[in-house]
């Protein structure tokens, strides 16, 4: 037992690794092997801590000589631990907590909904079973022939659908299911199932109408209490303290969304349900725009204005103008617009290359071309340049260029997706007072001038942060990274662990100087060759090496430094290194096969226990 | 108090009173973040101008000891001193700790606990791991029962039983590593050195190209001839193995350069740290607005 069956195990994981390497129909037994190593790798750190605790409290309590050294190592392990098993200040993963949705339990058995087509699932060759995420939601019913879905069919789970088998009959069937499989016209976007969540899910406030709605759909218990969780969860009311100075220039609140609203008389602002990350981006976005080219003369007015508040360089007004040259112009623009005014390529549905097929086509395009070539006229050209942000919204723009000519859905995304990423024009004037402050000193009066909307931005962006974690629920608060940047772990590995791992190499550097000259002599042409070419390696990495060699014409440019340096590495460290690399793959592969053939048992000890 | 300790300490309170005046004066050394309500971000002194961003308690206190942590390794430099060993007890307890909580995360929730009880996980840490059991996870239960027998090395009796996953490790590490490294090293490198003792680009002589190829090819050879101790290194086999030697030199004279090089690059990023990042001395990157 003691001996015989770890010679077994040892045996038996290592072929396992080979035979999954040469015979492809075991390559998944290899992969399982790995992930049992990598999981025993972790169990060993386990361990070590273990070990370390158990030694360090021995030192401890015996008092042996340093005992307070291993009182601090222990209390940094226990402190390291603790704050990053429990992922202490890490906030949930941005991407899982479904912003703008409110959750309310209701398992798959109790989703009453169930949606049917006619058709089969096909069997696949591999024996692969269907698609995790439609998991117990598809069901296939061969007297009828029918196949079923529970729940609301999500866009993911159409695609994995899809990919199932890459067959046009399946895929088109999957598409009518994914059609039937969803929630009726006022809910669609609003409603949905989660059935890996076990959630009925909605997105915004449930307004009465949608609440009925919902109830309507079915009568079973769960089902009524799950909806009339959701409407509460989604009218629950969110406020924060919000003082009037703090709220940007032209605050509109119905603008934003009427579930939105400010009481002037107590100074609060209140969001009624969920808030998604849009609509917070949005909040800020709609009242600090987005900056706008800045013309010469706006440019002047702006170097005129800073003159009187203060003494400006040459150099600084030179700064400025070649910082506010570097923003995004509105040719930049137009050619945006211009471009997803083109014709594009869309992959054709299942049902259309269904019907293609049944016509008698026999070659069928996956794709199709969708849309007409649409530029934008001159005086859509002009309208667009003459934008100006502190005077008109992005939705104005986009009217006005509508008036004056035709814009397609997509010229219109990809217009608000340009100007979204573009900064605002506070922070473009942040940047400006950024490029003057190096060319030279700046007043406080025309820091004011330059800074003032953008602490304005941030201190309404910080409102609205508040606001909007006000309004969210976690919905899994175990999710967040726990490496996550802030967290006390995080400040554990970058202010304790990464300084002092990184320094201890550093210092390696002194050691290794010092040993080398201490041990290398050039007694004879071996030594000679290693100090030669160490010498050559070092000075070639460096700004004066290179420097050294630099008056050498061309023609002998091969014997300058770096030249020097990249040959040796080459030609002759490649060689040396192969044959190195060689000689080790040989050396491993033979003790490999003297463990797993238990030739060498050096690793089970020599002592009977 | 003898003689050498008293110029220590005085050496350590004048550094200390000079970093306090430059901290009070100066205020170097500091962490600016930016708190947006919702999230709070890593900002800048370029930030801090614009009153937007405030200084980190909590971020600014790790910068120093940071420093200090730094300073303390130096010191060992100097001799074994009781700073070094604190800075030794930290990095020994914090990375203990650390590869623990890497290794929980980051292997033992999603591959282990993940297969063994994916609805459970799912629910509590990995939203977005399938909530369906995999038909064979129950074969997930080995590598539990085996990391239980490893901890056994821990107990006062049985901790023979720890050599079963031990041997598990061995014999996996002896399968991977006989497969790879004759893959990856052994046939890849020899492939490598099967190269055109005459090569040609774009239909013309390559001198460059061939003199690099010879050399590679009749480095590679003389070199393994140096490693091949079944026959006597005499005559040719002995000429040979001798170039192989050179060879062999001047590569370990290169791997000692990149070695050294790459110790001093770490040694002037915490140099750098030090000067840049702590003491507000050198600005090399213009992190911070004109003083």
């Amino acid at each position: 037992m003691k001996r015989t069956v770890p010679l077994i195990i040892t045996a038996a994981g290592g072929f396992t690794l080979i035979v999954a390497f040469f015979i492809p129909a075991t390559e998944s037994w290899g992969e399982v092997a790995a992930i049992w190593f990598d999981i025993l790798a972790a169990i060993a750190f386990i361990l070590g801590g273990g070990n370390l605790v158990r030694n360090h409290l021995k030192k401890i309590s015996d008092q042996t000589a340093g005992w307070a050294y291993s009182v601090i190592t222990l209390a940094a392990f226990f402190i390291t631990l603790t704050v990053g098993l429990f992922k202490v200040g890490a906030r949930p993963m941005e991407q899982q907590e479904y912003y703008g949705q409110r959750f309310a339990s209701l398992s798959l058995e109790d989703f009453p909904l169930e949606f049917s087509v006619e058709g089969t699932i096909p069997p696949k060759k591999s024996g692969r079973r269907l698609p995790d995420s439609v998991h117990g939601q598809l069901v296939a019913d061969a007297a009828a022939g029918t196949i079923s879905f529970r729940g609301w069919m999500e866009p993911n789970q159409l695609d994995d659908l899809k990919n199932y088998k890459h067959l046009l009959e399946w895929q088109a069937t999957v598409e009518t299911l994914y059609d039937k499989a969803q929630p009726p016209e006022p809910l669609r976007g609003k409603a949905f199932y989660h059935a890996g969540h076990r959630a009925l899910a909605f997105a915004g406030r449930m307004s009465e109408f949608e609440y009925h709605t919902l109830r309507e759909l079915a009568g079973t218990p769960e089902w009524l209490a799950a909806v009339d969780a959701l409407y509460e969860a989604t009218n629950q009311t969110a406020e924060i303290e919000c003082p009037a100075d703090a709220l940007p220039e032209r605050f509109d609140a119905a603008a934003i969304s009427p579930d939105l609203s400010y009481d002037e008389e107590l100074q609060r602002l209140r969001f009624t349900g969920p808030m998604p990350l849009g609509l917070r981006d949005r909040m800020v976005r709609r009242f600090f725009p987005v900056a706008t080219p800045l013309s010469p003369a706006a440019e002047q007015v702006l170097v005129n204005l800073l003159k009187q508040a203060g003494p400006l360089s040459e150099a600084q007004i030179e700064a400025l103008s070649k910082a506010a040259a570097a923003g995004w112009t509105f040719d930049q623009l137009i050619a945006e617009v211009n471009r997803a005014g083109e014709p594009v390529q869309v992959p054709k549905t299942a049902r259309e290359m269904l019907a293609e097929k049944q016509a008698g086509a026999t070659v069928i395009e996956p794709m199709k071309t969708v849309g007409e070539k649409r530029t934008l006229n001159n005086l859509q050209q002009k309208f667009l340049r003459e934008f100006d942000s502190s005077e008109m919204t992005v939705d104005d723009l986009v009217e006005g260029l509508r008036r004056m000519g035709p814009l397609s859905a997509r010229q219109v995304a990809a217009l608000r997706a340009f100007l979204a990423k573009q900064p605002t024009a506070a922070e473009r004037n942040k940047e400006l007072g950024f490029a003057l402050l190096r060319a030279g000193p700046l007043t406080e009066e025309q820091r004011d001038l330059m800074f003032g909307d953008y602490r304005k931005q941030i201190r309404w962006r910080r409102y609205v942060g508040r606001l909007f974690a006000a309004a969210h629920v976690v919905k899994f608060p175990w999710s967040g990274e726990y490496r996550a940047v802030g967290t006390p772990f995080w400040w554990l590995y970058e202010y304790a662990f990464k300084p002092l791992t990184a320094t201890m190499f550093a210092m390696l550097a002194f050691y290794v100087a010092s040993a080398a000259f201490r041990a290398f002599r050039a007694k004879n042409l071996e030594a000679v060759l290693l100090l030669g070419t160490a010498f050559i390696i070092l000075l070639g990495r460096t700004f004066a090496g290179v420097y050294l060699t630099s008056w050498l014409p061309e023609s002998l440019s091969f014997l300058r430094i770096e030249e020097l340096t990249i040959r040796i590495m080459q030609w002759f460290n490649t060689a040396g290194n192969r044959a190195i690399m060689i000689g080790i793959a040989l050396g491993i592969a033979s003790t490999s096969l003297k463990v797993l053939l238990a030739v060498d048992r050096s690793y089970l000890g020599t002592g009977g226990d | 108090m003898n003689r050498e300790r008293m110029i220590w300490t005085g050496l350590l309170v004048v550094a200390g009173l000079w970093l306090l005046g430059r901290a009070l004066w100066v205020g170097n050394g500091v962490v600016y973040v930016q708190d947006l309500g919702d999230v709070t971000v890593s900002s800048d002194a370029w930030e801090a101008v614009t009153e937007t961003a405030r200084p980190s308690i909590f971020r600014t206190a790790g910068l120093w000891l940071a420093a200090l942590f730094t300073l303390a390794i130096f010191s060992f430099l100097y001799r074994d001193n009781p700073f070094y060993k604190i800075a030794e007890a930290v990095v020994v307890g914090v990375s203990a700790a650390y590869w623990m909580v890497v290794g929980v995360w980051a292997t033992m929730v999603p591959n282990l606990f993940g297969k063994l009880f994916p609805a459970t996980i799912k629910a509590w840490a990995m939203p977005g791991l399938s909530p369906v059991r995999d038909p064979f996870s129950w074969l997930y239960l080995v590598p539990l029962v085996l990391g239980i027998l490893l901890m056994m090395r821990l107990a006062p009796k049985g901790q023979w039983l720890a050599r079963w996953p031990l041997a598990f490790i061995i014999g996996t590490t002896a399968g991977i590593r006989l497969v790879g490294f004759i893959h990856a090293d052994f046939l890849s490198q020899i492939n490598s050195t099967v190269l055109p003792l005459v090569a040609m680009e774009s239909g013309r002589f390559d001198l460059a190209g061939t003199l690099g190829n010879l050399i590679v090819v009749i480095g590679v050879f003389a070199c393994l001839t140096y490693f091949f101790f079944s026959i006597e290194h005499k005559g040719v086999v002995g000429g040979v193995s001798r170039l192989g030697i050179w060879f062999l030199m001047i590569t370990f004279g290169a791997a000692f350069g990149y070695t050294v090089m790459g110790r001093i690059a770490l040694l002037a990023i915490r140099l750098e740290f030090l000067f840049d990042d702590w003491l507000w001395l050198i600005d090399p990157t213009g992190a911070r607005p004109p003083m």
